[in-house]
């Protein structure tokens, strides 16, 4: 019997001990009205303009942290904005050498959700296995019960917060963008 | 099996979630010692272009055991490359350089799958594809 109901326990720990992400965030291509290279040379109006034809150069970077929900499947991150912002009222009419430097992704809410899973099924089975066999006892001592009832109640409270973290956390990313405002 | 290890474990997965060393390098964006512009806005052509697709990844595995009284926790972890970062493949990709590219797609991915039983199983996956486009025929 007590194998039964540990099966019934552990079956759904096994199971819902998993968590995970998948996603993808696209960048490209970036519609701007300048040209916009990642290497030293342009292609601009069908010809190449290398680096010495540059009149004038100068380098930039700025850092964007971009918030996807642990749930989504795609996103994009926009920089046409951000360098548009850069160009506009200067006399520069290009980018060259424009990176993507990816330095951080944080997906720590992933882990966390299925320990929170796990330590919840422990606390909700044990507590409702403890209390199931308290109740049957003719006379029960006040002090289990409570304690039963508080690994019970612990575990349901784990069990909302891997929700809230599931659904309402997020993946972080820290990316440096840098590149060279060029005039040619 | 005692409630020591499974803290232990608790504590040796937590060190792991936070500890994670960031493989910048091989996930990166970076083509500016390339010689041929790749340009990263849409280029109008009437001549006809090729894609090529570069994937440069990252994975880790991280398993974590909870041990017992005779065996002590245990912790495998193993951390791999997959393909050279762009800049290097995209170098080693024509014999005859075209005269200009354009960089159609850049796609991070990231995927975890986490597991928490008795012990833990972390697989992580950072992945950049990047798809050129490039012209063929009179263009190059």
């Amino acid at each position: 019997m007590i194998k039964k109901i540990m099966s019934f326990v552990l079956i759904p720990i096994v199971f819902l001990s998993c968590a995970s992400v998948d996603q993808r965030i696209s960048f490209a291509p970036i519609d701007t009205d300048i040209p916009i290279s990642a290497t030293k040379q342009l292609y601009a109006n069908g010809n190449v303009v290398t680096e010495n034809s540059f009149q004038k150069s100068e380098a930039f970077m700025f850092t964007k942290n971009y918030s996807l929900p642990m749930k989504a499947k795609e996103g994009n991150i926009d920089v046409k904005n951000d360098i548009n912002s850069l160009i506009k009222g200067s006399e520069f009419n290009g980018v060259t050498q424009l990176k993507f430097d990816i330095k951080d992704i944080n997906t720590s809410s992933v882990p966390w959700v299925a320990i929170e899973r796990d330590l919840s099924f422990l606390c909700v089975g044990f507590g409702g296995l403890a209390l199931t066999s308290i109740a049957s006892m003719p006379r029960s001592d006040n002090a289990y019960l409570i304690l039963a009832s508080s690994f019970f109640g612990a575990g349901a409270a784990l069990l909302g917060i891997s929700f809230i973290h599931e659904h309402f956390g997020n993946v972080d990313y820290i990316i440096d963008i840098s590149g060279m405002k060029v005039k040619y | 099996m005692k409630i020591k290890s499974l803290a232990l474990l608790f504590v040796l997965c937590s060190f792991f979630i936070g500890c994670a060393t960031f493989p910048s390098n091989q996930i990166s964006f970076d083509l500016s010692n390339n010689t041929i512009p790749v340009m990263l806005n849409t280029q109008k052509t009437e001549v006809k272009t090729k894609t090529f697709s570069l994937i440069s990844a990252y994975t880790k595995n991280v398993i974590s055991i909870a041990g017992n009284k005779n065996q002590p926790n245990a912790t495998i972890a193993n951390d791999n490359n997959e393909g050279e970062p762009l800049n290097k493949q995209l170098n080693k990709l024509f014999i005859q350089d075209p005269k200009w590219m354009m960089a159609d797609k850049i796609d991070l991915s990231v995927s975890r799958n986490f597991i928490f039983i008795v012990g833990s199983i972390d697989k992580i996956r950072y992945q950049t594809a990047l798809d050129i486009k490039t012209p063929i025929g009179e263009e190059k």
